[in-house]
């Protein structure tokens, strides 16, 4: 081969090794990414692609083509590539630094098993052919284990919950970069290493495989764990707003005890004032009786215990902080879907909005619940102001780092998920609006 | 425009009349001559003739003898599903039960103690009371023909780019254009478009799809994927405005 041709082959090898490197780090991303952000990502990386083939070829062409050229161009040419993940797959940015460390531990290793090739080869003393023979190992040795490295990166994603908790989060977002970082300071020479050295690098195969398990593991305790205390949370206050009930109930048997002992009373004085044609007195008496026959009354919010338990309790809850809330409720007796979901979504959605509530000013402070049947087609609509602009993701969720605040937004989404509902969530002119739509399977 | 009141009492039915001749005489007088008053003395009585369409408004007593007004109101819904009811009673105790029937108002006796709030509520109906008179004229075959809104359960284009109207049990080529029909049509609230060149009647659908709505004839109409947000957002706010 000709000079020419080298310089012509190794930007070519060291594109297809970067193009690699970005299709693992892709992959855990895949299953939350859509069609267009797929194809917006495929075209932008093939744009550089062209461009950084012309820019290696430059590099070679002026510096020559040593070993410390192609391991600089190898190390800092995955910088565009993840910017431009990072860029389309936006809002995961802790992921994608710990799957890019990953993803660096595991292309090491692949490159220690290629370089480990390069004593066996006939062509060892020129500098070209040994860059080339290289590269080609290293790709020989990629696509030989794409099929393991496609199953460990498509599991590889740590969930958003898990990774943005800040207590955490971050640090195990950047343990696997800082291990591979503080190696490859001692490679970046002009050598390719003897397999000696080469022991220690495979020792990243360690590395990789129980940062990985840890937090697989990790990250399923954390869940169990946050869904744990969130149900907790949840089945306290339900507790709390039976007790509430309960009393409320108490007070009104109490009232009504008090209104029918006095009734007899009462009758007497109206059939007095009556006959004394004292007809101004008698009709105010008649409206005093009336006003505590009304203290009397329990309006429930819908006929479903359980679904009346979680409205009642949170729009106490509201009421009691000072917020206004208006609801219209409409939902049978008998849901033929699971009330407990109905439940904890309905108590997720106005823990959110009394959250949000909170953060405005007392006298924008209100929130609205509809909740709407026709035939088995259900309709919830939660509105409450909120002036601070929200970010959403790609899922069309508002995006939280808060503490327990996620996990609703997980069970909204699991809610979501298991009844096949559609959902709209908007900010318009400060006013935040959730739709969910489903339907209750036919009984 | 029809409107009922059906309460046992002849009293309660003079005092319901009067309120509403006076808030029209205020507020509308133009509506006036178009009005008639039609009063029941029982609920039996009432559902003897009801059916979809007869009455643009129904002022309903809950307690009355033999069939009381929510079980009224639960069969006047099997019949339409449109056609406001305001409750008139002397408790509270029906208040929930009014949302299952879809109660346009849930109003306490005597109606002179809570005037205000009779007249916001008809306020409130009468965009939907004017909403259920229309109709939607059109020449077919050479024959002028108005057809009700509610009739109507979706509208499409032949092949030839003729529109056609679909109700429960006919169809009707109309010699208007596409663009004039749907003008007037999503005008009323009740009527979306939902992928190029098909308008539904929102109160015929009975369920979203993930792609489609489905009607209560059983039909599947698509719904356009690149409007697909704003379309079933409309449709759930509707929904929950009901």
């Amino acid at each position: 081969m000709t000079t020419l041709e080298y310089t012509l082959s190794v930007p070519l090898l060291i594109l297809l090794i970067q193009l690699g490197g970005a299709y693992l780090r892709y992959l855990p991303f895949e299953r939350i990414c859509t069609k267009e952000l797929r194809s917006q990502l495929a075209k932008l990386c093939l744009l550089w692609s062209v461009l950084a083939f012309f820019l290696y070829y430059y590099i070679f062409a002026v510096f020559g083509l040593r070993i410390i050229v192609y391991k600089l161009l190898l190390f800092l040419g995955w910088i565009p590539y993840f910017l431009l993940t990072a860029y389309v797959i936006r809002c995961h940015m802790a992921q994608h630094i710990f799957i890019f460390g990953m993803q660096t531990i595991y292309v090491f290793l692949l490159h220690t098993l290629s370089i480990s090739v390069i004593p066996y080869m006939p062509v060892y003393a020129n500098i070209s052919r040994l860059i080339l023979i290289q590269g080609i190992c290293y790709l020989a040795f990629f696509f030989l284990l794409l099929p393991l490295g496609k199953k460990i990166f498509r599991q590889l994603l740590p969930s958003r919950q898990f990774i943005n908790d800040k207590s955490y989060g971050y640090y195990i977002a950047l343990l696997p970069l800082f291990i591979i970082i503080s190696h490859i300071s001692f490679v970046i020479d002009n050598k390719f290493h003897s397999w000696q050295e080469l022991v220690s690098r495979c020792m990243f195969a360690g590395c990789f495989f129980l940062i990985y398990r840890y937090t697989k593991l990790e990250a399923k305790d954390t869940e169990k764990q946050n869904m744990l205390t969130h149900s907790n949370k949840l089945l306290s206050s339900q507790l709390q707003s039976l007790q509430d009930y309960t009393l409320l109930m108490q007070d009104s048997q109490k009232q009504l005890s008090i209104l029918r002992h006095d009734m007899r009373h009462q009758a007497r004085l109206l059939y007095t004032l009556i006959q004394e044609e004292k007809f101004p007195e008698a009709l105010g008496l008649l409206q005093t009786v009336d006003n505590h026959l009304e203290k009397t009354a329990l309006h429930p919010y819908c006929k479903n215990p359980i679904i009346n338990a979680a409205f009642s309790i949170y729009i106490k809850k509201a009421q009691r902080l000072g917020i206004e809330v208006s609801a219209k409720i409409n939902l049978p007796e008998k849901t033929p879907a699971n009330e407990n979901d109905l439940a904890v979504l309905l108590s997720n959605l106005m823990e959110n909005a009394i959250i949000a509530s909170l953060k405005q000013p007392a006298d924008r402070r209100k929130i609205t619940i509809t909740a709407q049947t026709k035939e088995n087609q259900v309709i919830l609509c939660l509105e409450n102001l909120y002036d601070i602009d929200l970010s959403f993701g790609e899922d069309g969720l508002p995006k939280t780092s808060a503490a327990g605040h996620g996990t609703g937004m997980d069970s909204f989404t699991a809610f979501v998920k298991k009844y096949h509902a559609v959902t709209s969530f908007t900010q318009e002119n400060g006013l935040v609006k959730v739709l969910i739509y489903w339907k209750f399977p036919a009984a | 425009m029809n409107i009922a009141i059906i309460d046992d009492e002849v009293q309660a039915q003079d005092e319901v009349k009067a309120c509403l001749t006076e808030y029209l005489q205020i507020h509308h007088p133009e509506l006036i001559p178009n009005v008639r008053f039609f009063t029941f003395d029982s609920a039996e009585t009432f559902l003897e003739g009801f059916q979809e369409g007869t009455f643009a408004l129904l002022l309903l007593d809950i307690y009355m003898k033999g069939m009381n007004g929510m079980e009224a109101a639960r069969e006047i819904r099997k019949r339409s599903d449109t056609c406001p009811i305001i409750f008139l009673t002397t408790s509270t105790e029906h208040l929930l039960d009014g949302y299952t029937v879809f109660a346009a108002g849930y109003l306490l006796k005597p109606l002179q103690d809570s005037r205000e709030l009779f007249f916001e509520v008809i306020e409130h109906c009468l965009p939907l009371i004017l909403a259920s008179q229309q109709q939607l004229r059109i020449l077919s075959q050479g024959i002028a023909l108005k057809v009700p809104f509610r009739q109507i359960l979706y509208l499409d284009c032949s092949h030839s780019h003729r529109v056609i109207l679909h109700l429960s049990e006919q169809t009707f080529a109309a010699q208007e254009s596409y663009s004039e029909c749907a003008e007037i049509l999503l005008d009323d609230q009740r009527f979306l478009e939902c992928y190029h060149r098909i308008i539904v009647n929102m109160d015929a659908i009975v369920s979203m799809e993930e792609e489609s709505f489905r009607l209560k004839n059983g039909v599947l109409l698509p719904i356009s994927r690149r409007k697909r947000l704003p379309v079933t957002k409309q449709y759930m706010l509707y929904l929950a405005a009901k």
